[in-house]
């Protein structure tokens, strides 16, 4: 290593994990390696310091450029992943050189040791609630009594009792939306916590390959259930598990 | 009033992800190393950057880990 380059850091690793293949490294032309550690293992690219740090060739401020790194960073810790259990590290990770990734390695490596073993076999899957504001206030208008009662009453009311009415209208369908998306995100979470092995976020769940299945089983009956109402059920995934990571190795 | 919804779930996957989503994952998860800097891209936080483990020498680095300092 020189002071002109760095170790860009993807995912920890199994001692045992091969480098994976066609996928491109963080920086075209940097090769990937891997970095021995007690038990496990660093995927690394050696990389110039310039792009990454302050000064004339600092390129961290060019949108384009980082989107380019981002989606490069998840192809790796993606093909890894398809070979094998993988704790990826946060996006943009640089080492100064190899002496200080075994340092971090030797610090935590029953810890990532463990980690590794819990995401083996699984991937993260986050569920998403998504609002058609317009259809959704539709629905309520036709579903909830209260509402549909506030607006016949306005109906026939004065002007100014009908202004009133509309006030106490719009509180009530504010707190309707708000009630309803938030009952359906407790069952969507309850739902997902069956299949998963850890939760490591809201809705986000580390699931087991096996479950995989009967998770989209489960979450395809809820979304038929939603359709119509303005509410709709979105299901991301199967990632690398990057929120799994940042849960399990939280506190170092 | 709006066309209803499609009764399937929509799916996401298998990679490749969409940009948008590859961002949307990337941002705040991995494992953290120590000392992270938040960069603020067109009035986004976007990126994280070991900065600290980036300028660290190795003596540094390998007293930084020494010291398990908090995130």
């Amino acid at each position: 290593m020189t002071p002109e380059t760095a170790l860009y850091a993807y995912a920890v690793l199994p001692a045992d994990a091969a480098v994976p293949t066609g996928a491109p490294s963080i920086l075209p032309g940097a090769a990937l390696a891997l970095l021995a550690g007690p038990g496990c293992a660093m995927l690394i690219s050696a990389v110039p310091r310039a792009p990454f740090v302050e000064g004339p060739a600092c390129r961290t401020g060019e949108p384009d450029w980082i989107a380019a790194r981002a989606r490069a960073h998840h192809a790796v810790v993606a093909a890894a992943a398809a070979c094998g259990p993988v704790l990826p590290l946060a996006f943009g990770a640089l080492f100064s050189g190899p002496q200080p990734v075994q340092a971090w390695l030797a610090a935590r490596a029953a810890r990532l040791r463990a980690a590794l073993a819990e995401v083996a076999g699984c991937a993260e899957f986050t569920a998403r609630l998504e609002e058609d504001t317009e259809h959704h206030i539709a629905w309520l208008d036709a579903h909830d009594d209260g509402l549909r009662a506030l607006a016949e009453r306005a109906q026939q009311a004065s002007a100014g009792t009908a202004f009133l009415l509309g006030q106490s209208r719009a509180r009530r369908l504010t707190e309707a939306r708000a009630a309803r998306q938030a009952a359906l995100a407790r069952d969507l979470a309850a739902r997902m916590e069956s299949h998963a092995r850890a939760l490591p976020g809201a809705m986000t769940a580390l699931v087991p390959e096996a479950d995989v299945p009967a998770l989209r089983a489960d979450l395809e009956r809820i979304a038929a259930q939603l359709a119509g109402t303005g509410l709709a059920l979105r299901l991301a995934g199967p990632w690398p598990p990057y929120a799994f990571a940042r849960t399990a190795l939280a506190d170092g | 009033m709006a066309e209803p919804l499609p009764e399937r779930l929509p799916e996401q996957g298998p990679p490749p992800m969409a940009l948008v989503e590859v961002l949307d994952r990337l941002l705040d998860t991995g494992v953290v190393l120590d000392g992270q800097l938040v960069l603020s891209l067109a009035g986004v936080d976007l990126v994280h950057v070991g900065l600290r483990a980036l300028l660290a020498s190795v003596d540094r680095a390998a007293a930084l880990v020494a010291v398990e300092p908090r995130r």
